[in-house]
């Protein structure tokens, strides 16, 4: 455990001298502390319409306007950030419990085994995520949940690949012979000496993936194959906003900024994070 | 609002002006909402194919923006007494596209294929048992029991009659006798005529006429506005004010044939309790509805089909009312609501429904929220009743033939059951099917009306619907567009349109 928290360290280290993945880390904290007290944040009820102040410009009780319900935008956007950051965290969630185990006993075992993951991979990097998540979607459905596992598998191959290449130039490095010459088991050399070495790259990867599965997620409720009405998901406030862009366009604007905002966070922390773990760069940044 | 509507019916001729002289020549632009689904008048169901359609093809009759019969290809009929044969006498000297001669032969061959075949054949054509050829210009329609809608019918523009010899040779685009000539379809492009220069009637007077396929209502908008295109269906609510004000456009707004209903399935859960069916019509706020989401142009329905049609009987509508449908869901057993499903698909109908649901949530019942894409939305409210996972679902009708029977019939019988008939509700009463069966084999128009304002008391009684609103038709046209008309039945008819400076 020595190991990781070293690596933990040296991250923590890095990203106070990278000013802009502070940047990042400000707007991904906010985001997380915005999601966690929705309710004690929202001035009014998301859901609730009010038909007759419907398309109402910004104003001092609706500081973001009202969307084509009459629906206070300031709300939804705050409540809509817990769902982003569910889609963010559960499609990672997703891609890393298969992409992770894949890539380790691809890299670990080699032979057969490896190349077949290998073609299979390249044929799901074949298609943008994007395609794939929205195959994905149209055979399972169109909701929230489904567009989230679907996300998650299209970013599988990702996870595989770079678990993969980690795995392949740590397996016979010394200590991993050494704990081999010990007896230990696969299971065992895997968990406790290959894991923790690749750790490194997944927490950038999960990083920046979770800028792109949010903006993915709000690709998918734009074409209506995400989340449902009336959801407030961004991407499809966004969406619906659209046809009000020429007498109401504050209702698809401020969605388009906070989707902006949050995957600008996140790449900005993922970079950082990149750099701050990169062997070769450490001590530049 | 609504009186101006009302007295401006007729009126939907736009630039109808005294002693103008139509001008020949000029390409004609026409964006509809959606591509036809097919130009083959034995597969085709919608009105963007109706649209296309009416204009290379035409049928014995038509109906005229006021419901009034006009003769196209028959130029008098007669009916025996028992109403049993019907004699059309047909016009002379009419030719296909290809010169194939109309006659007594074609208009019997078409007839006869259309009824066997057509998607649209049993519910338009499939009283007609035979039918006799006596000349070359007269033809014997013989029925095996009388049938009231039956001129109308014949009016309905999938009827339109094709050349017997192109369909033999396998053309595999329409070749009728109207006032425009097929010259190509692009699915999700365009579609364009050209004049036919040896029509029978007036005009045309425009060269070609174009069919845009332009899904998004804002789109269709700015290409209006631009003057790339000369004419428009749907001009969506918030805009209407925008295109008003430009001086080189207009939006003509005209009562619609159309009914738009929130169904429910009569045969599963809560919902098979005339009492919560009742409830939700009271609880609905139809009013809000056409206030916020068709922005006024709109009327609350008071009957299932729109004013205008034959055999209209207004019981309606349902007061907005959420004391009286809570009391109704006490007494049905359910104090607390319960949870259902509303499927729907994007459009209007996505407001519609997140206005709906908000509504619903206050006499306490839970509605799941489901946009479907149309055409699965349709495979899946089509499903037989005992497949069906349907709980409540919004779509509309045209009664495009202006008769009560259209409607009636095909959703309130219950031998319409999806998926054999377009009853999607699965409502059943057999005192409703026999006044409903009375009103299509009697001849008799005023026993007719009596007989569908009974079936109509008892439907709206029944409540397999939330009736909703009739809409008004909203199309936007460019002011220097003369003699196009916009029909109530969701076609824009350019038979004699031409293009002033």
């Amino acid at each position: 455990m020595a190991r990781s928290r070293h690596l933990l360290w040296d991250a923590a280290r890095g990203l106070v001298r990278h000013r802009s993945a502070l940047v990042g880390l400000a707007v991904v904290t906010a985001l997380l502390l915005v999601a966690l007290f929705a309710p004690l944040l929202a001035p009014h009820d998301p859901l609730l319409p009010r038909m007759r102040e419907r398309l109402t410009p910004p104003s001092s009780k609706h500081w973001l306007g009202q969307d084509e319900l009459g629906r206070d935008i300031l709300s939804r956007i705050i409540y809509g950030a817990r769902i982003s950051l569910t889609i963010g965290i559960v499609s990672v969630g997703v891609g890393m419990a298969v992409g992770v185990p894949w890539g380790l006993a691809s890299g670990f075992y080699g032979g057969k085994f490896d190349i077949l993951t290998q073609r299979s991979i390249d044929i799901l990097l074949s298609f943008p995520s994007i395609l794939l998540a929205i195959l994905i979607v149209t055979v399972l459905g169109p909701s929230l949940w489904n567009a989230m596992v679907a996300i998650g598998i299209a970013s599988i191959p990702a996870y595989t690949r770079v678990v993969r290449g980690s795995t392949l130039a740590i397996r016979d490095a010394e200590y991993v012979q050494a704990a081999r010459a010990m007896g230990a088991a696969d299971a065992r050399i895997l968990v406790r000496h290959v894991l923790p070495n690749v750790l490194g790259p997944v927490v950038v990867l999960s990083t920046l993936y979770t800028a792109s599965a949010i903006l993915t997620a709000a690709g998918l409720g734009f074409l209506g194959l995400g989340a449902q009405a009336p959801t407030p998901e961004w991407g499809a406030m966004l969406s619906r906003g659209r046809e009000y862009l020429r007498v109401a366009p504050h209702v698809s604007a401020f969605p388009g900024l906070a989707i902006f905002v949050s995957v600008l966070g996140f790449n900005l922390l993922g970079d950082g994070l990149r750099d701050a773990l990169d062997p070769r760069l450490r001590g530049k940044v | 609002m609504r009186k101006v509507v009302g007295l401006c019916l007729g009126l939907f001729i736009v630039g109808a002006l005294a002693g103008a002289t139509p001008r020949y020549g000029g390409t004609l632009t026409i964006a509809m909402e959606y591509d036809p689904s097919s130009l083959d008048p034995l597969v085709m169901t919608d009105t963007p194919a109706s649209n296309v359609f009416m204009h290379v093809a035409e049928a014995l009759f038509r109906l005229g923006p006021g419901g009034e019969l006009e003769y196209l290809l028959a130029k008098s009929f007669e009916s025996s007494e028992d109403g049993l044969v019907w004699t059309f006498y047909l016009r002379e000297g009419v030719k296909f596209h290809d010169g194939t001669p109309f006659n007594a032969e074609a208009a019997k061959w078409n007839l006869l294929r259309f009824r066997d075949k057509a998607s649209f054949g049993p519910t338009l054509v499939k009283a007609i048992t035979d039918i006799e050829v006596v000349d070359d210009l007269t033809m014997k329609v013989l029925l095996k029991e009388p049938f009231a809608p039956l001129l109308v019918h014949l009016a309905h523009s999938f009827t339109g009659f094709l050349s017997p010899t192109a369909v033999a040779a396998g053309v595999n685009h329409p070749v009728g006798t109207g006032p425009f000539v097929f010259v190509r379809w692009i699915p999700g492009t365009e579609l364009v005529l050209e004049r036919n220069p040896n029509y029978w009637g007036e005009g045309p007077y425009l060269d070609r006429l174009v069919f845009l396929p332009i899904p998004e209502g804002g789109t269709r908008v700015m290409k209006l506005l631009a003057g790339e295109i000369d004419a428009t269906t749907v001009v969506p609510p918030d805009d209407v004010p925008i295109v008003r004000a430009d001086p080189k456009t207009d939006v003509v707004i005209i009562p619609s044939l159309t009914i738009q209903y929130v169904g429910m399935n009569c045969q599963r859960g809560p919902l098979a309790n005339p009492l919560v069916r009742q409830a939700l019509n009271y609880a609905i706020d139809k009013q809000e509805i056409v206030d916020f989401v068709f922005g006024g142009f709109a009327t609350v329905a008071a009957a299932p089909f729109s004013p205008g049609v034959f055999g209209y009987h207004a019981p309606g509508p349902y007061p907005h009312d959420v004391e009286k449908a809570k009391a109704l869901l006490a007494q049905a057993g359910y104090p607390n609501g319960f949870k259902t499903t509303l499927r729907y698909n994007p459009g209007w109908r996505t407001l519609g429904a997140e206005v709906i649901q908000a509504q619903l949530k206050v006499v306490g019942i839970d509605v799941e929220l489901i946009s479907m894409e149309w055409g699965s939305y349709l495979d899946f409210t089509n499903r037989p009743v005992d497949r069906s996972e349907t709980d409540i679902y919004m779509l509309g009708w045209s009664t495009v033939t202006g008769d009560a029977d259209y409607t009636l019939y095909s959703l309130f019988h219950s031998t319409q059951f999806a998926p054999a008939g377009s009853n999607r509700s699965f409502y059943k009463n057999e005192t409703v099917d026999a006044l409903l069966t009375a009103g299509r084999t009697t001849p008799n128009p005023e026993l007719r009306e009596q007989y569908y304002a009974q079936a109509i008391e008892l439907i709206w009684n029944d409540a397999p619907w939330v009736f909703l609103l009739n809409p008004d038709h909203r199309y936007g046209v460019r002011t220097n567009v003369r003699g196009l008309v916009f029909h109530p039945n969701f076609t824009i008819q350019a038979h004699r349109a031409w293009l002033d400076n």
